[in-house]
């Protein structure tokens, strides 16, 4: 049971439930119970088990969602897409584009090493609705294609291409407004 | 809150041409308002040649956008990091229960004997 708390902490932070968390954590260990024959020592234990527990946080939000809905017609509290205040009507920026992201195209790893900037990237995404979030970190995070990304989060392929592209609109304008220069 | 509304504006050259520009870049589907589009689509598909070759030449004579691919991509691996590390640092003080970790393992061993 040594892997157990890690493997828990990795889903409660991918799917932010705390019951869910601890049933995929069990389901996990039972996939590996019956197949460590198949662990060839090639990665270390734990990679392996995560390796397992990410197949069952697809599952796990594939079950949750299992009717694809349209949801391209998604936009903020308003009614509006978020992108319309940032451009007057002939296309040009009302907003500077490159404010606050300036560091973030020339040395984003130098960024992952600072605390307080990773945490404000982590409360970003957190913002995010909850459709986004889960559509986006399945593609972002997880690093899943557009088309497994969006049947996992049970959204269409159409829907799923809208819904990325307003996922990382909200991402930049929330990193842009609070800041992450070091 | 509108979004964007606390982040300052362009800088007064790039007002003063788009004032006279930014009709005519929209007529020929050349934008800022496209480009950012395509910089964004591009993460989850391949652009066609077309607009591929629209987001080239607008980025030649954009100053203001030509970073726009270098900030999603470095969007991006800033993101991936954060998965990374995710399970070590969001949820660090998060544990199994005794009690959980107890009936996981009485159903690991039920199975174990079936």
């Amino acid at each position: 049971m040594q892997h157990a708390d890690a493997l828990y902490r990795y889903a409660l932070s991918r799917i932010k439930d705390h019951h869910a968390s601890e049933d995929l954590v069990q389901d996990c260990l039972s996939v590996a119970w019956q197949r460590i024959d198949t662990f060839n020592g090639r990665s270390s234990l734990s990679t392996w088990l995560i390796g397992i527990l990410k197949f069952k946080i697809i599952d796990h939000f594939r079950k949750s969602k299992r009717t694809p809905t349209d949801q391209s017609a998604e936009t903020d509290e308003t009614g509006n897409d978020p992108v319309d205040n940032l451009f007057t009507s002939n296309g040009a920026w009302k907003v500077n584009p490159n404010h606050g992201l300036e560091i973030l195209a020339k040395a984003p790893d130098d960024l992952a090493s600072l605390n307080e900037i990773m945490a404000w990237v982590r409360t970003c995404m957190d913002r995010l609705p909850d459709r986004l979030r889960t559509l986006f970190t399945l593609r972002e995070v997880s690093g899943l294609d557009v088309t497994s990304a969006a049947l996992a989060a049970g959204v269409t392929l159409g829907s799923a291409a809208v819904l990325l592209t307003r996922s990382r609109q909200r991402m930049r304008l929330c990193l842009q407004e609070n800041g992450i220069q070091p | 809150m509108k979004h964007g509304s606390q982040l300052p504006r362009p800088p007064i050259i790039y007002r003063m041409m788009q004032a006279v520009m930014s009709p005519i870049l929209k007529a020929l589907g050349i934008s800022c308002r496209n480009a950012f589009n395509l910089c964004n689509e591009q993460m989850d598909r391949e652009l066609t040649k077309g607009e591929s070759f629209r987001l080239r030449i607008h980025l030649m004579m954009c100053g203001i956008c030509r970073q726009l691919p270098a900030q999603f991509d470095g969007m991006r691996k800033l993101i991936q990091f954060t998965g990374e590390d995710n399970h070590d640092d969001i949820s660090c003080c998060a544990s199994l229960s005794e009690e959980t970790k107890a009936r996981i393992s009485g159903h690991l061993r039920s199975r174990d004997k079936h």
